[in-house]
């Protein structure tokens, strides 16, 4: 397998039709200075986990963990969408995590530096949906004003930079079962780049009819509530305000075979100590690698969540504060006519 | 007093769809709570609960008059005032 190196800061073009070779990107090459991305801060609201340490378990809907029906009302959440709540919930643990919240709340981070990367596949299903119902059933006289700006896209992560004042770039992937970790990749360049200093990136999917009955109709599991998020920052920037790496992002690669990204983004990455994947994937690990242990988050999470490669990079972090040896490699599966990607979490001491 | 009757009922109603609009109990929007200042109304959310009111009641309410009311007992006003240039 010829594998094809490439760098951030290369600029379009690089995509080619066919996607034979897995393209890999590494904030350790190419001009620029090779800023690196530390995550310092992960938050969870997923529905019945506790926190990122949860995700090394089964799935298990604990009593005492995170409860949709009680966490995501009050004056704060009013008039935004169920992915939108899902996501404030997951941002503010993830930027309290990393030390960025002030005790009323409010962000003291620099505002006009932190960038906001949204993941959802599906997270305005529910709005696009039932403005149509309502079109259909009650005319454009029934729609409700206030649900309007949930038929954009990239409404969840405005309210995430609304509720949080966050005013760096803003942006949102709906890219398929590779969204979340491409959301951290973006994460990435826009430090590299030097468009930011943090990026708070949260993957979010909602559980309502609507969402159910699309995955039904595909043969997908149902999912939970789920939103995950966490704060990148570069690592500079981190060791000016005291906060320490959880995790650094290491290798991101993209290919139209799981092995072939894999194989990519772990390269130089050291030994590897868990496989946030498919099991099936431990199958197309690179022919050195030692097998490592296996969290399948896409079993509950599904594998076709905007979550998931979000949710894998706080298992990584779960799996680091822990005490854990040995960097965490993420993949997505890959749809027909898709694209497999794959991210490796490095120990926050490499 | 079937005038007070239909009054209470109305403002019953009234209070559920602005409750209902800004997602608090009934209790938290007493009679004369400010919408802006203790509700924290914007102006989407006025233009929502027009929009119910409208439907609820058959009436219709001009942009300036929903723009300028701050209190339920305001929106009761409202209503009257919606009713008598209909009837």
């Amino acid at each position: 397998m010829t594998v094809e190196r490439r760098s951030s800061f290369e600029g379009g073009g690089g995509r080619r039709a066919g996607m034979t070779t897995a393209e890999r990107s590494s904030p350790f090459e190419g001009g620029g200075g090779g800023r690196t991305a530390w995550i310092t801060g992960v938050g969870l609201a997923v529905d019945g986990l506790r926190g990122a340490a949860d995700l090394l378990a089964e799935y298990t809907r604990h009593p005492d963990g995170f409860d949709p029906r009680t966490a995501l009302t009050g004056r704060e959440m009013r008039h935004r969408d169920r992915a939108s709540r899902l996501a404030l919930r997951s941002a503010g643990a993830a930027l309290r995590d990393a030390g960025l919240l002030s005790d009323d709340g409010g962000y003291h981070g620099p505002a006009r530096r932190t960038a906001v990367v949204v993941s959802s596949n599906l997270g305005n299903l529910d709005t696009v949906c039932s403005f149509l119902d309502t079109i259909d059933q009650e005319t454009s006289k029934g729609l409700k004003a206030t649900g309007l700006p949930h038929t954009s896209s990239n409404s969840i992560a405005g309210w995430v930079a609304i509720g949080y004042g966050l005013t760096g770039p803003n942006l949102t992937l709906c890219n398929g079962p590779s969204s979340g970790l491409d959301a951290l990749h973006w994460a990435r360049i826009l430090l590299v780049t030097g468009r930011a200093d943090l990026v708070l990136v949260t993957g979010v999917e909602p559980d309502n009819e609507y969402t159910a009955r699309l995955l039904a109709d595909e043969g997908e599991r149902r999912w939970p509530d789920s939103a995950a998020s966490v704060v990148v920052e570069a690592a500079e920037h981190a060791d000016s305000r005291g906060a320490r790496a959880r995790s650094v992002l290491h290798g991101y690669a993209r290919a139209a075979d799981v092995g072939a990204a894999m194989t990519a983004a772990a390269e130089g990455g050291g030994p590897l100590g868990l496989l946030a994947a498919e099991h099936s994937a431990l199958d197309a690990l690179p022919g050195a690698a030692t097998a490592p242990a296996v969290t399948d988050l896409s079993r509950w999470a599904g594998r076709q969540s905007g979550a998931l490669g979000v949710l894998q990079a706080a298992a990584a972090v779960a799996h680091f504060d822990r005490g854990a040896d040995g960097a965490v490699l993420a993949a997505s599966c890959r749809l027909p006519g898709g694209t497999a990607a794959a991210l490796l979490c490095a120990a926050p001491t490499s | 007093m079937a005038n007070s009757q239909q009054t209470t009922a109305d403002k019953d109603e009234l209070r559920a769809i602005v409750a209902r609009v800004l997602e608090l109990g009934t209790e938290e929007v007493t009679d004369d709570a400010g919408f802006r200042d203790d509700l924290g109304v914007d102006s989407l959310a006025l233009l929502e609960i027009a929009t119910q009111i409208e439907s609820a009641f058959g009436v219709s309410l001009t942009d300036d008059d929903i723009s300028a009311a701050d209190t339920l007992d305001e929106i009761q006003q409202l209503l009257d005032k919606a009713r008598r240039s209909d009837s």
